[in-house]
């Protein structure tokens, strides 16, 4: 295998780790600015709860103004605001926050700030762009801003509400966003409220003030109190109502009629009416003091509403005593101002839940905790206790103790100095499952103007499975370095034994167990041995002991990693019976164990041992187990795949050298780079480049032979040559010599490989064949005119005389015995003939080759039939069942011969009484054979005989006309065709003649 | 009236062919050679004299100085022509297949027959 390749796999592995951690930590920033989004919001409504608390307080018009300004910047966190209010007598309040010393006059300002509002929208805040100030001289510094005025009708007053942000500034101040935009809206709104309240009550209070001056003035102010939407209660001294308002009247429902002569106490209060409130009127009344209280007061129909309750006793200018007048201000609105805030603060606590962030707040001056139910769940806290908790002990218990002492002295820090954010991180035990998580935690120290601090306030994330992430990332990162660290050291195998030693010392240090060790099996496969073993420290070694650990003693072990790739075990005690013991005798509690093997084939194994603990391991960790286990195998192979290279080089070597073949290796100039000793022994040449042959074979052939150096070549094949060659000890040597280019490993030819065989001994035998096969050859034409020869000879003065009888029997003056004297003698001379014939068949067949060509085998029957019927003018009928066409592929000449014989014995040996007597000829033809059978209804054959009938020589009957050759060449013929040819037989039935041969269908 | 040529270096075939033959033609003009030299000359000679050659021919193949085949490839070196009312016909005792293949070689040739020729074979010749 390619090392540099797995390095790089590992290494592309490795950046898509980092490529993952870049991942993560861009996410992880989101998380965190969302985060501090969420911070920052949350202290904007803080700051706006603040604004409204102070806005309560009864403050000048001015100092609300400024308020109002300060609110702007400070809450919206822009860089300058204006606030103008005006009133029906256009008295107008200006106040400018945050703007720089400009040579600007306050009317210029307020006409400017007029200006402006006077293209916009009332009671809807928006944001301003520089299209807003080009044409305004107070505004054009601005960039952006937001906006918000509103007109009173009914009270004649309007407000107007700016915050700017500067062009030279902008960049330091976020972009304004519709966020701003709403909050800046619900700050407005609040501001409208509030000033429309103060409104009412200053003008009330202005009114009282002059009613005390004057009773004719009261009656005015009775009057102005009719109109006003406060409720206004007149009593005498004792308490007693003499007089209420409409207002009154729509407050409470209880009209004048039904008021009169009544104490308010006695109708207006009921239950949840503060009782410390109502004692502290009834002593100010008592005392005829100014007070102003604040009571939940019910209406006729028994609703509840909140009432600001301000009693002023009336005197004379003699200090007379005498009434109460007493202004009830309806502050249910303000109440539902403050829901509103409180209703953002729940939507507010509805996006934290969202986000998965905590919120606490801990007030300084109660001690007092609230967290929201986000922080609740981090904590593990039931809802349902949530009132009985302690949480400043609860949330000091809960810290881990390894971050206990750190986080104490942060918030302590945080707490006593003037710092303002504590940002840490910390581990929790969660009260319910004990579970521990990590947090982290941003702690806002609010402080008044003096720095004593308020509250703090924080928000808690938990980060446990992100830093769980983390630490899996980084643990991935280590076990891709491990991985990377084993490949590269396991990439060679040269002292290959340092090298797996190094490797599961690695292994054993990076997964911390016990023991890591390789088994490797004996040849037999029955045993294996503990070659390589690595301990951690205080565990002892178990190598010595385990050598030749029988697999039949533990017969799971192997069955089990076979079966299923590994042997896995956090408790050992579960395992097969066979190996508990094993494995307790040397204290392993947890075990895991994957084959090895070379080349798919088993071949031992590594293990990895826990004597302290029973280890579970994660799914990473033996996927990392597994994957080294493959390089270790890998290693192994590659080192297997080494030393057999090594034994298979040394037994070449070997073989060179004891071949016996001569080789001459020569670089492409035709220097000798490499001659065995075979070479010598064959050539006996001291200089061995004489014999280089090389690419042009041939030019370097002839020029040996003009230099003498060998004395004639044949070419025998490409590139193989003989050549003969006269040796240093005279002796003349036939050699055969081959030539091929030697490659190198650029692919070029490098130079030539010649091997050299000594065929002197095999072509003096050649030679010898060669001359006895001429020999034979001519013997074999001898014979074979001989036969012929022989055969003409014989034949034609046996022919003579067959003439010269049938000359005679020609000759009309015979007498009958005379007749049949010729008769006699041209039977006995046709006989000779038949015999010299079927010698001459039998030579012929035996000698010749087959002959395959395709003929019309009818057509041979037909002729054969006639020579017959012409010979013997016997009446016998010839009947031919063929399947399919008449072609068929054979020898034709052997055919012709079989068949002849066969039908020849038929008609020979017909029953002479028969009239109907018939030969019949099948074939049949099957994929490789063609059947034929040639069936008779004559003499038949008898049982002793039958097995003879194919013996050269043999005769059935003494009235038989043949040679007792037919039948043997019939067979002769048939195994010459390879076939095989059967007789069955009846006496007196008839004979069938069975010939197999081969179907020669693929012929031509 | 038919002319006949045999040539053989057996004379009791000879003989017996020109018994043969006369016996199916009634005066036919036999011409005998034993050897195929003669027979050559005597064809050369028919030849020179402007005779015409006989109607049959036939010659024996295995013969001693000169064989049947020889002396077709001495026949053939004439004008074929001269052969176009010849039927020449190996008669022969051979059952050498070889001796039938090769008989084909010769165009001037018209048959291959097995000794003896019978009456009856003659008449269908």
């Amino acid at each position: 295998m390619d090392g540099s390749e797995e390095y790089n796999k590992l290494l592309k592995a490795y950046q898509d780790l980092q490529l993952r951690v870049t991942q993560f930590s861009f996410i992880e920033q989101k998380l965190i600015n969302t985060q501090d989004k969420l911070d920052y919001e949350l202290l904007l409504y803080k700051r706006l709860q603040n604004f409204n608390s102070a806005a309560l307080k009864d403050l000048s018009m001015h100092d609300f103004v400024r308020l109002v300004a300060e609110s702007v910047i400070d809450v919206l966190e822009l860089e300058s605001a204006v606030v103008l209010f005006k009133n029906e007598t256009d008295d107008v309040e200006l106040f400018l926050e945050g703007f720089p010393k400009q040579d600007i006059s306050t009317t210029q300002y307020i006409d400017d700030t007029i200006l402006l509002a006077n293209d916009l929208e009332e009671g809807k805040a928006c944001i301003l762009n520089p299209n807003h100030f080009y044409n305004i001289p107070s505004f054009i510094q601005f960039y952006s801003g937001l906006f918000f005025q509103f007109t009173e009708k009914e009270l004649g007053y309007s407000f107007v509400i700016i915050g700017f942000i500067s062009i030279k500034k902008a960049p330091i101040y976020q972009l304004l966003q519709a966020r701003h935009e709403t909050i800046f809206s619900v700050f407005a709104q609040q501001a409208q409220s509030l000033l429309a309240n103060k409104i009412k009550n200053d003008k009330i209070k202005n009114q009282i003030e002059k009613i005390s001056s004057s009773e004719i003035e009261l009656k005015k102010l009775s009057l102005i109190a009719t109109k006003t939407n406060n409720s206004v209660i007149i009593s005498d001294a004792e308490g007693r109502i003499e007089w209420v308002n409409e207002a009154f009247t729509k407050a409470s429902g209880y009209t004048l009629e039904e008021s009169k002569g009544k104490k308010p106490k006695e109708f207006l209060q009921g239950r949840n009416t503060d009782k410390a409130e109502l004692k502290k009127l009834s002593e100010a009344i008592y005392k005829k003091e100014n007070i102003q209280v604040t009571l939940i007061n019910y209406t006729k129909e028994g609703a509840p509403y909140y009432n600001q309750i301000e009693v002023t006793p009336v005197f004379d200018e003699q200090g007379n005593h005498l009434n109460y007048i007493s202004l009830q201000k309806d502050i249910t609105q303000e109440l539902i101002n403050q829901r509103e805030i409180l209703r953002i603060n729940s939507r507010f606590e509805l996006i934290t839940s969202k986000s998965n962030i905590g919120i606490w707040e801990w007030e300084a001056s109660t001690n007092k905790v609230v967290w929201n139910d986000t922080l609740l769940l981090q904590y593990g806290v039931d809802k349902d206790n949530y009132d009985k908790m302690d949480f400043v002990n609860f949330w000091n218990n809960s810290v881990h103790p390894d971050d206990s002492e750190r986080v104490e002295f942060n918030t302590n820090y945080l707490m006593t100095s003037d710092q303002e954010v504590l940002e840490q991180e910390y581990k929790i035990i969660k009260y319910n499952d004990k579970e521990v998580r990590i947090v982290r935690d941003v702690t806002i120290a609010e402080r008044d103007e003096k720095g004593t601090l308020l509250r703090l306030i924080g928000s808690t994330l938990d980060i446990t499975e992100e830093r769980k992430n983390e630490l899996e990332l980084q643990h991935n990162l280590r076990q891709q370095e491990l991985l990377s660290e084993l490949a590269l050291g396991l990439n060679n195998v040269s002292d290959f034994d340092s090298r797996i030693n190094l490797a599961i010392e690695q292994v054993g240090l990076h997964t911390q167990v016990s023991r890591v060790y390789i088994f490797q099996d004996a040849e037999n496969s029955k045993v294996s041995n503990n070659t390589f073993e690595w301990c951690n420290k205080n565990i002892s070694s178990q190598k010595n002991e385990l050598q030749g650990l029988s697999y039949e003693s533990i017969p799971s072990l192997k069955s089990i990693l076979l079966d299923k790739g590994l042997l896995y075990a956090e408790d050992i005690s579960v395992l097969p019976n066979d190996l508990v013991p094993v494995l307790q005798s040397h204290d392993i509690k947890s075990i895991i164990i994957y084959p090895l093997y070379v080349k798919g084939v088993y071949f031992g194994f590594i293990g990895f041992d826990e004597c302290l603990i029973h280890k579970k391991w994660l799914k990473s960790e033996l996927e990392l187990l597994r994957t080294i286990s493959g390089i270790i195998s890998n290693a192994f192979e590659r080192d297997l795949s080494e030393k057999t290279l090594l034994a298979s080089e040394e037994k070449y070597r070997s073989i060179i050298e004891n071949i016996n073949i001569g080789l001459l290796e020569s670089n492409v100039n035709g220097e000798i780079v490499f001659q065995n000793k075979k070479f010598f022994e064959l050539t006996l040449l001291d200089n061995a480049s004489l014999l280089v042959i090389r690419k042009d074979a041939e030019a370097d052939l002839k020029e040996k032979v003009l230099n003498g150096n060998i004395l004639s070549y044949t070419k025998i094949d490409q590139s193989v040559y003989e050549i003969e060659i006269n040796r240093l000890d005279h002796k003349l040597i036939t050699l055969l010599v081959s030539c091929a280019p030697s490659i190198n490993q650029e692919g070029e030819v490098s130079g030539y490989i010649n091997a050299y065989l000594d065929i002197t001994d095999i072509k003096q035998i050649e030679k010898a064949v060669l001359k006895k096969n001429d020999e034979l050859k001519k013997i074999n034409t001898e014979l074979d005119n001989f036969v012929y020869s022989v055969s003409h000879d014989l034949r034609s003065p046996l022919l003579s005389i067959r003439g010269i009888l049938d000359l005679i029997s020609k000759t009309a003056l015979l007498d009958d015995k005379t007749l049949q004297y010729l008769n006699l003698a041209e039977t006995s001379a046709k006989r000779l003939d038949g015999t010299i014939q079927e010698i001459l068949e039998y030579s012929k067949n035996a000698r010749f080759d087959i002959e395959l060509e395709e003929f019309n085998i009818v057509d041979m029957l037909n002729l054969i039939f006639e020579d017959l019927k012409f010979t013997s003018n016997n009446e016998v009928s010839l009947l031919i069942e063929i399947d399919g066409p008449p072609m068929i592929c054979s020898d034709k000449s052997r055919m012709n011969t079989l068949l002849k014989n066969l039908i020849g014995n038929s008609v020979k040996y017909k029953r002479k009484s028969d009239t109907d007597s018939y030969v019949k000829f099948k074939l049949h033809r099957l994929s490789d054979h063609l059947l034929m059978e040639v069936e008779d209804n004559g003499m038949g054959i008898s049982e002793k005989s039958i097995d003879k009938v194919f013996d050269m020589f043999y005769r059935g009957t003494k009235s038989s006309v043949g040679t007792g050759l037919g039948l043997y060449i019939c067979k002769e013929i048939v195994n010459k065709l390879g076939g095989s040819i059967s007789v069955k037989s009846e006496l007196g039935i008839g004979t069938s003649m069975s010939i197999s041969i081969p179907n020669n269908i693929n012929y031509k | 009236m038919k002319k006949y040529l045999l040539i053989d270096d057996d004379d009791i075939f000879n003989f017996l062919h020109s018994e043969v033959i006369k016996q199916v033609e009634k005066s036919p003009e036999i011409t005998i050679h034993s050897s195929s030299i003669d027979a050559l000359d005597f064809i050369k000679e028919c030849v020179e004299q402007k005779i015409n050659l006989p109607d049959y021919i036939f010659v024996d193949i295995r013969m001693p100085e000169m064989n049947g085949f020889e002396l077709m490839d001495e026949l053939m070196k004439l004008p074929l022509e001269l052969f176009d009312q010849t039927k020449i016909y190996f008669v022969t005792s051979s059952l050498d297949q070889r001796d039938r293949i090769k008989a084909k070689d010769y165009p001037i040739v018209t048959g291959f027959k097995e000794k003896t020729i019978t009456s009856e074979l003659l008449k269908d010749m």
